[in-house]
């Protein structure tokens, strides 16, 4: 943070760039404005010539600028209850907020169509549920079966793929449009080049001294995410990993004089981004990856087989793998980033990237012998983030990789 | 040498003195005192007070670790540590078989699992909710009308189980309200709060997973509670050890650190 990278003032155009058109189009009505879940098959929106927006982007968005709040009091005065995930109250607020007039955050476009699929989680569909009814606007689910052990892949792939099917159909009867299979290979081409790229500047922070830590590429989730059907993603790729290559070449570090390289576990807590920083870097610590880029990380995406390809990116998003596959990653990227040891971050309110934290935590520090702490908080809730304790386990964690490396 | 250990903790600041070194021979001392808003103040009389004890002041001390949830407000600390490593370290030189500490203050509980070398591997806090700290005591007596050292000599009178639904320490008073209410004997609530602490305690020592043969210590200011010990004892089916003072432990650990730093 304290090096600025170039890519830093070109993903801010780009983040400018999309909101602006999001903004035109909202005007203009020249395309359909859809709203979408992460892990959905968003390629088939962009092939049909949906304008696509992201709510769990925006929420995070609102969590950094410290507008969250408002937003979920939006939703407390109707009665959601604190512990839903803030996300969706976030989300429903700002909904409501925007509906009735009284003004939401930089509010994403109105949209048009809803999709979402419940690879995240289950809450998910609820909270789009609520968006569609508020919104009197249709929405698709697509149902994406756990990937666990004693499930077949081809078998889930190929279900994914019906709905997908399904999808395509009912967005030719709602644009009154044909689906372009030739738009759709090359939005899948696009895409597939995005995601090396985005590959390609993780693994960058393999190297020591790390080139960016995981607070400057955080924000590079944004591009992978919203634009990789535009081929300005992969070009952004393209020139970070020149970057990031250079800093490698001539030693430079993203914080200098750091002692230990860490892992991070869960959604940041985007409100506390640049005090964590600042905390870490004061004990010598460098957080250098974490398994949440993976949410971002679309590897499965193949212009030779693009319908399959989606569906598939759709059944093995990283949050729809057992506990069992999210334990070896987070083993192996230690391994593979040489880190000294990890923050799992507790989310309050998102159980589902939570719940996994605790067995994933003792695992690493039993079998890598590394020292872990958890850490409790929230997405975008700045009321559950308990500074106090953090502190202390955030030192605790220090003194503990000290004594090790004694 | 002449070091202090500084536990700032959100109810009680304790200080614990070390002499050692060439011409001491060894010696301790120490004091404690409410914390109050004025940290640094009240840090300075407390180990003016230890210092005291053996004729000595507080420029005398050459070296100070400050700990606890004040430890980073103290300008003269000559360098901070956490309560967790500052506990572990006292605790082991107490009891050098142990694994497992314990430590419940006001709003504070923790539990260390160590290896057998003394080697910290995990450790657990509670969250936001007093519950199983040294305040939910306090609450409860203040409800009860009885002073905080008698709560613990009342409930051994108990011949009746009651089990708090509460585990907030806010809902549990208007529970004990509802109780008394309800004309529940004073002993059987007295009783039932003590278990409510010993069980969100327990829950905390099982997180961390302990050895079965773990050797467990207890420190923090609830240890000198005789009933919530005795709760967790049987909750454990161990003994658990209980040093004399066991609030300054953590001190005294910041105190051996502040000779280590050397
Ligand atoms: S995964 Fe967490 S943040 Fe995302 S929708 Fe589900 S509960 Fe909310």
């Amino acid at each position: 943070m304290n090096q600025r990278l170039e890519a830093q003032h070109r993903l801010g155009g780009l983040i400018q760039k999309h909101y602006g058109r999001a903004r035109e189009i909202e005007r203009t009505r020249e395309q359909p404005i859809a709203w979408a879940s992460t892990g959905a098959p968003n390629e088939i929106l962009w092939a049909m010539g949906f304008f696509v927006q992201f709510p769990e982007a925006y929420a995070a968005t609102c969590g950094a600028r410290h507008a969250a709040h408002a937003h979920c009091a939006v939703t407390e005065a109707r009665g959601y209850e604190r512990h839903l995930c803030t996300y969706c109250r976030n989300s429903i607020g700002a909904s409501l907020a925007e509906m009735e007039g009284t003004g939401a955050f930089e509010p994403l476009a109105r949209p048009d169509f809803l999709l979402v699929s419940n690879n995240s989680c289950i809450l998910i569909t609820k909270w789009w549920e609520h968006l569609s009814h508020y919104w009197k606007i249709p929405m698709i689910n697509i149902d994406s079966p756990l990937v666990v052990p004693g499930m077949d892949r081809g078998d889930i792939i190929g279900h994914v793929k019906r709905q997908c099917i399904d999808l395509i159909q009912f967005l030719e009867d709602f644009t009154k449009k044909r689906f372009d299979h030739d738009r759709m290979k090359e939005i899948v081409e696009n895409g597939k080049r995005s995601a090396d790229g985005y590959r390609g500047m993780l693994d960058a922070s393999r190297h020591d001294p790390v080139p960016a830590s995981f607070f400057d590429l955080i924000g590079h989730n944004f591009p992978n995410l919203v634009l990789r059907y535009d081929p300005a993603s992969a070009e952004h790729y393209e020139q970070m990993k020149t970057e990031l290559d250079m800093r490698i070449a001539g030693g430079v570090a993203a914080a200098p004089g750091m002692k230990y390289r860490l892992y991070w576990d869960g959604v940041p807590y985007w409100f506390a981004i640049r005090n964590l920083y600042e905390k870490l870097r004061n004990f010598g610590m460098s957080l250098v990856t974490s398994t949440y880029f993976e949410v971002f990380a679309f590897e499965n995406l193949d212009p030779s087989h693009p319908l399959d390809s989606v569906a598939e990116n759709t059944a093995m998003f990283y949050l729809n793998r057992s506990v069992g596959y999210k334990t070896e990653t987070t083993e192996r990227i230690f391994r593979d980033f040489h880190l000294d040891g990890g923050v799992f971050a507790y989310a309050s309110s998102c159980k589902p990237f939570s719940i996994s934290m605790h067995y994933i935590a003792d695992t690493v520090r039993k079998k890598l012998g590394a020292p872990v702490t958890i850490i409790e908080g929230d997405l975008v809730d700045e009321t559950f983030y308990d500074e106090e304790r953090n502190n202390t386990k955030l030192q605790a964690l220090a003194e503990a990789l000290a004594a090790k490396r004694k | 040498m002449i070091v202090a250990g500084l536990d700032i903790g959100s109810t009680t600041t304790k200080a614990v003195i070390l002499g050692f070194g060439q011409g001491f021979g060894g010696f301790y001392s120490d004091s404690m005192k409410p914390t109050g808003i004025d940290m640094p103040s009240v840090s300075k009389e407390v180990i003016g007070e230890a210092a005291g004890k053996v004729r000595l002041s507080f420029n005398d001390i050459e070296r100070i670790v400050s700990t606890g949830y004040g430890r980073i407000s103290v300008p003269f600390r000559t360098r901070e540590m956490t309560e967790i490593t500052c506990n572990a370290t006292g605790v082991r030189k107490l009891y050098p078989q142990a694994t497992l500490a314990v430590d419940i203050g006001g709003q504070d509980s923790k539990v260390i699992k160590m290896d057998a070398s003394g080697r910290i591997l995990a450790f657990a806090m509670n969250d936001r909710c007093a519950a199983g700290t040294g305040q939910f005591l306090e609450g409860a007596a203040r409800t009860l009308g009885v002073s905080i050292d008698d709560l613990a000599k009342i409930s051994r009178e108990s011949k009746r189980k009651i089990t708090m639904n509460s585990t907030c320490a806010v809902f549990a008073q208007t529970e004990i309200v509802s109780l008394i209410t309800g004309r529940a004997k004073t002993e059987d609530i007295a009783a039932a709060v003590h278990e409510a602490v010993a069980n969100r305690v327990y829950g905390l020592i099982r997180s961390v997973n302990p050895e079965p043969a773990a050797q467990i210590v207890m420190t923090g200011g609830v240890a000198r509670n005789a009933a919530v010990v005795g709760s967790l004892e049987r909750m454990l089916d161990r003994e658990i050890l209980v040093p004399n003072n066991p609030q300054v432990v953590t001190a005294y650990g910041a105190a051996l650190l502040a000779e280590d730093l050397g």
